[in-house]
Order: C-alpha cells, then sequence, then structure tokens
C-alpha cells in the first residue's frame, strides 16, 4: 500500500475506534485472510481428527500393507508398518497446534512477566532479569532443547516445556522494550498519581498499551516453536514412537527414502503450510497493528 | 574498542559457569547413566559397583561437577566418558567440517539474498516484489530438515548428480550447503528488501539521484551502505542459527560435524562430552555475534565514533 492510499484509509476511518480500525485493516490484507482460512482448515482437520480417528487405528501395525504408494485407499500412501499415513498425518496436527500455542503460552507468561518488572522498575531487578535472559539466550536453542528434554523424559508435556523455555529470552526482551516507551507517558503518571499499585498499573496500564509488538511476535513465534519441535523430535529428542508426531513421521520415512519418498512428501509438507499459515498471519497483524511499519 | 572486545570476551566466564552447571547438574539428573551401555549381563553386582566408582557415580553430584570444574578452571575439559578421548579433541576433529560447511553456507546464502533484496526492494508493490516475498516466506516456514531431504530425494536418488550424504570433496557440500544457504536466503532477503525500502524512500537518495548519480551506484554506494546493519545482523543471526541448527543438517546428510557429536553425547548420557560440547558452542556463539557487532564499526562510522569516543555500548544482545 502505498503512503497516498495510507493517508485515504486513515481519513476515512477517521472515526472508528482503534480495535475496529485494525480490524479492518487486516480484513483486507490478503496475507493475514490467507493465514487465517489456513489455520481454521487446520483447526478442522484437528477437531475431525480427534473425533473421527482412534489412537489405536494410527497405531495397529499391519505388515500386509507395508510400504504402499498413494492410492485411492491411502491417500499418502502406508508406513513401514502398513500404517495409513494419511490418518496418522492428520492425527499428527494436534500435536503441532499444542506445541505450538503451548509452548508460546509458556514462553509469553514467563516473558510478559519478567519483561514488565525489568522494563518497569528498572536498576537492579532490571539488571538481573536481563543478563538472566542473556544467559539463557545465549545456549542454542536446539540443545536447550535437546538437554530439556533429555532430563524431563521424551513425552509431549516435556516437548512443550522446552520449546517454551528457549523463547522466553525474546519475550522478555520484546516486553522489556515495549514497556520502557510506555512507562514514561503521562497516563503511567496519572496512575500512579491517583494511588495505583504497581501491580496494577503494570497491568492494567503498561502492559495493554505495549502490546502490538508482543501479539506479532506471538503469531510469529507459533511458527518457529513448531519447527522447533519437529526438529527435536526428527532428532530423537521429541514425543516418542509410535505418536505421529509430524517431525518423527519425516524421521521415520527419512528410514524409506530410496523406496518410499512419499514418507517424506506429507508430513513435511503439513508442517510447511502450518507455519506457513501463522507467518503470515503474523505479518498481517504486523501491518495491521502498525501501519507506519509496513515494509 | 579493545575494551568492548574485552568487555565482551569476559561475558562468557558467568556464562560458561551457569551453562555448565546447568548442564552438567540437569544431565546428571537426567534417568540413565552413562555405564548403562557398558554393563553387560555377565557382569557380577561387584563388577557393577567397580564401574560405578570408576565413574564417581558413587559420590554425589556435587562431588563430580566440583571435579569437572576444577578441570574446567585448567582448560581441560575432560575426557569423553563413553571413548575416552578429550572432550577438546573430539571437538576439533569434529569443528572444520561444522565451520567450512557454514561458511560455505553463508557465503552462498549472502550472494543470493541480497541482490534477490534489492531486487524486491526495487519492485515493491508489483508482482515480481510480492513473488520473492512469497518465496522467502515460504523457505521460513520449511523445516531444514525436509528442505535437505527434498534435495537429497531430487539430486541425490532421482538423478544422482551428488552424493548422498558423507564429507568426502567438493561435491559432498553441494546438497548441505545449498539447503542451510537456502534456510539463510529467505531470512536476509526479506531483511534485505524492508532495509533497503527504508532507506529508497529517504531524501538523500533523491539528492543523489538529482545530482544525476547512476541508478547502479545510488543502488550500491548511497542506499546499500545505509542498509547493511540490520542485513549485518541478519547474516549474523544466520550463522549463529547454523550453529545452533547444525545438528539438524549435519543428521540429514551424515557430516561428522560438532551438531551431531553434541546429539549423540546427550543421547548416550555422556555427561563430559554433553557439557563440554555445549559450553564450547555456546563460546562460538558468542563470538560470533561479537563479530557482527563489530563488523557495524566498519560499516558505519557513526559506531565507530561510539566506540572511540567511549560513548555508551549498545546493550549485549545475543
Amino acid at each position: 500500500m502505498t503512503t497516498a492510499t495510507n493517508v485515504l484509509v486513515s481519513k476515512k476511518y477517521a472515526k472508528r475506534s482503534n480495535a475496529a480500525e485494525v480490524w479492518h485493516r487486516l480484513k483486507t490484507n490478503k496475507g493475514a485472510i490467507a493465514g487465517f482460512t489456513i489455520i481454521c482448515i487446520i483447526l478442522a482437520i484437528t477437531l475431525y481428527s480427534v473425533f473421527f480417528i482412534s489412537y489405536e487405528e494410527v497405531t495397529a501395525i499391519n505388515v500386509q500393507n507395508r510400504l504402499q504408494p498413494p492410492s485411492w485407499e491411502h491417500p499418502f500412501g502406508t508406513d513401514d508398518m502398513g500404517r495409513d499415513l494419511f490418518k496418522r498425518t492428520l492425527y499428527g496436527s494436534r500435536y503441532s497446534l499444542l506445541i505450538g500455542l503451548g509452548g508460546v503460552s509458556i514462553s509469553l507468561i514467563v516473558g510478559l512477566i519478567l519483561g514488565s518488572i525489568a522494563g518497569y522498575f528498572g536498576g537492579l531487578v532490571d539488571d538481573l532479569i536481563m543478563r538472566f535472559s542473556d544467559f539463557l539466550a545465549s545456549i542454542p536453542t536446539l540443545l536447550l532443547g535437546m538437554v530439556i528434554v533429555t532430563v524431563l523424559g521424551q513425552s509431549l508435556p516435556n516437548l512443550i516445556l522446552a520449546v517454551g523455555v528457549t523463547a522466553i529470552p525474546e519475550f522478555i526482551r520484546i516486553t522489556r522494550s515495549s514497556v520502557l516507551v510506555v512507562r514514561n507517558q503521562e497516563f503511567v503518571e496519572a496512575a500512579t498519581a491517583i494511588g495505583m499499585s504497581h501491580l496494577g498499573i503494570i497491568f492494567t496500564q503498561v502492559v495493554p498499551n505495549g502490546l502490538s509488538p508482543i501479539i506479532v511476535t506471538v503469531t510469529s513465534r507459533i511458527g518457529a516453536a513448531i519447527i522447533e519441535a519437529a526438529s527435536l523430535s526428527f532428532l530423537g529428542f521429541g514425543i516418542p514412537v509410535p505418536h505421529p508426531e509430524w517431525g518423527l513421521l519425516v524421521s521415520e520415512g527419512r528410514n524409506y527414502i530410496r523406496i518410499a519418498p512419499h514418507l517424506t512428501y506429507f508430513p513435511g509438507l503439513f508442517i510447511m503450510v502450518t507455519v506457513f499459515a501463522f507467518n503470515i498471519l503474523g505479518d498481517g497483524l504486523r501491518d495491521a497493528l502498525d501501519p507506519k511499519l509496513k515494509k | 574498542m579493545l575494551r568492548y572486545i574485552v568487555r565482551r570476551l569476559l561475558w562468557l566466564i558467568p556464562v560458561i559457569i551457569l551453562v555448565s552447571l546447568a548442564i552438567y547438574i540437569l544431565m546428571d539428573l537426567a534417568p540413565g547413566t552413562v555405564i548403562d551401555s557398558l554393563i553387560t549381563e555377565q557382569m557380577t553386582p561387584e563388577d557393577i559397583e567397580k564401574l560405578r566408582q570408576e565413574y564417581d557415580l558413587d559420590k554425589p553430584v556435587i562431588y563430580r561437577y566440583g571435579k569437572y570444574m576444577w578441570g574446567l578452571l585448567h582448560g581441560d575439559l575432560g575426557r569423553s566418558q563413553v571413548t575416552g578421548i578429550s572432550v577438546w579433541e573430539s571437538f576439533m576433529t569434529r569443528f572444520p567440517a561444522t565451520l567450512k560447511l557454514s561458511l560455505v553456507s553463508v557465503v552462498i546464502g549472502t550472494v543470493l539474498a541480497i541482490p534477490i533484496g534489492i531486487f524486491a526492494a526495487r519492485r515493491a508493490g508489483t508482482i515480481w516484489d510480492n513473488l520473492t516475498t512469497g518465496f522467502t516466506l515460504i523457505g521460513q516456514s520449511m523445516p531444514s530438515f525436509w528442505l535437505g531431504l527434498l534435495l537429497l530425494i531430487a539430486f541425490a536418488y532421482k538423478i544422482q548428480l551428488f552424493p548422498a550424504g558423507g564429507y568426502r570433496g567438493p561435491s559432498s557440500y553441494v546438497l548441505p550447503a545449498v539447503t542451510s544457504a537456502l534456510m539463510m536466503t529467505a531470512l536476509t532477503a526479506r531483511q534485505t528488501r524492508s532495509s533497503m525500502l527504508e532507506v529508497l524512500r529517504a531524501d538523500y537518495l533523491r539528492t543523489a539521484r538529482a545530482k544525476g548519480v547512476p541508478e547502479r551506484l545510488v543502488i550500491r554506494r548511497h542506499a546499500l551502505k545505509n542498509a547493511w546493519i540490520p542485513i549485518l545482523t541478519t547474516i549474523g543471526m544466520g550463522m549463529s542459527r547454523f550453529l545452533a541448527g547444525s545438528a539438524v543438517i549435519e543428521t540429514v546428510f551424515s557430516w561428522p560435524g560438532i551438531g551431531r557429536l553434541t546429539v549423540e553425547a546427550v543421547s548416550q548420557r555422556d555427561v563430559t562430552l554433553a557439557c563440554g560440547c555445549v559450553i564450547l558452542t555456546c563460546i562460538l556463539y558468542v563470538i560470533v555475534l561479537l563479530i557482527v557487532d563489530l563488523l557495524y564499526a566498519f560499516v558505519d562510522p557513526r559506531i565507530k565514533a561510539q566506540y572511540a569516543s567511549g560513548g555508551r555500548r549498545r546493550k549485549v544482545t545475543a
């Protein structure tokens, strides 16, 4: 969008509330709509799999059927144990969504609390929290994830925790910097003047006003969290077999990559599409929340 | 400048202490120990006990960690508990493979990304811009192991152009380097595009054009020079991401680098080797980020002046 149309748009909708305007900009952003649609489809697939595909069905071994190419009966073919890859892939969507949302929730909650404390109080607390964040950030994420999963054991909650912990520094830093921007504004001073508590000011005045960059980070971090979890699973530090997690499916397919490459294609494609959807939604949100940032 | 470098490197000391403490104790608490794989059925309980004593497993964690730290203070990272080879040596025999691969990938990635980014920025809003943006977004959404496997299927199995893995000769570099270069390109091209766009709107570019400077030079001398900082940051990020994620690409292509070494160490519960690998990788990580920071000074005289005047240093961000 050019600057001229931006001006037009903002004049035309000058009377709208902030939220309504953001919503309007989001609606007109093709990428955001596409991303949102794909996410809805994936949610629908997940719901379908929760109600109509049982765990027994996707883990039952049927050796006669092994390594069949895609067909009408098995749209994605079958794996080395004769299990239908289509059903396994659909079933796997729940893991990625849970990991993406759960992991980011963990980093968001911890990051929001520590980041706003650091930004609001400053001084020694700020220094301590930021040093902690720097320390966490200087451990390469995948290594940290591997160690966490090894220590706690391979399971879905532990994978979520591993992915969540590694993104904490990013959220601390983002929250802190947006709190720093808001903290010195007059309405915060006003809130102090009417005797609000520090906590009250942080969560009713400061955080809501510095929310935009945080929302954008959340959306794009979901995609990154899904990829990270899939990578951990691929390396053998994720959910244990025979759970059909997408990264694990690709890793299993890798053993038969010469004779049955379809085992690698489909689960990876699902990871890519899901992450892509969250990424373009994140991009759209960034543009909608802050038109100045549109690049 | 020197003071800044020293300060950044000194920051490594608390990081190493905390990282080693965290990783060592955590790995030690993990279920299973390194001797599990050494125990055979013929062993009597006395033999197992002897083995445990040999690995100090009969003593508390703190004792083992203290012993480890004592070694670390003397620059000794200890020996791998599985192979008995010194950690430093195991790491250094694997390190060149990772270093070479990362340099090749960064070069390919940058050479691809910057022209693509400039191309998209100069045609902002057109179909070409949308296409490249779309491609970079797709690239960012691909798991690197999947992209690697796809390239492997296409160029090593379907058309047998390149070896499927291993570390022999220049042709074995192609697939792993292209995989990580493409991942980097996606990131860097987007950053190049957006920082170029910001600069392209600036008044001094209009001035330059008005003076009659040829467009080629406007882009290269005036625009790109100011767009370098965010681009450099992204390249540095790409490089550090490569280090962090090298385990994945190295696993896909059976590349004997430090990433796979770390994965093997962690899964074998080889606490000393795993801890050493993580510490050394952290050091590399911090050094890469430091180099990127120092490169800023060469690109932007304003930052150089900041160092020289001893002004407030920018926050250390990893």
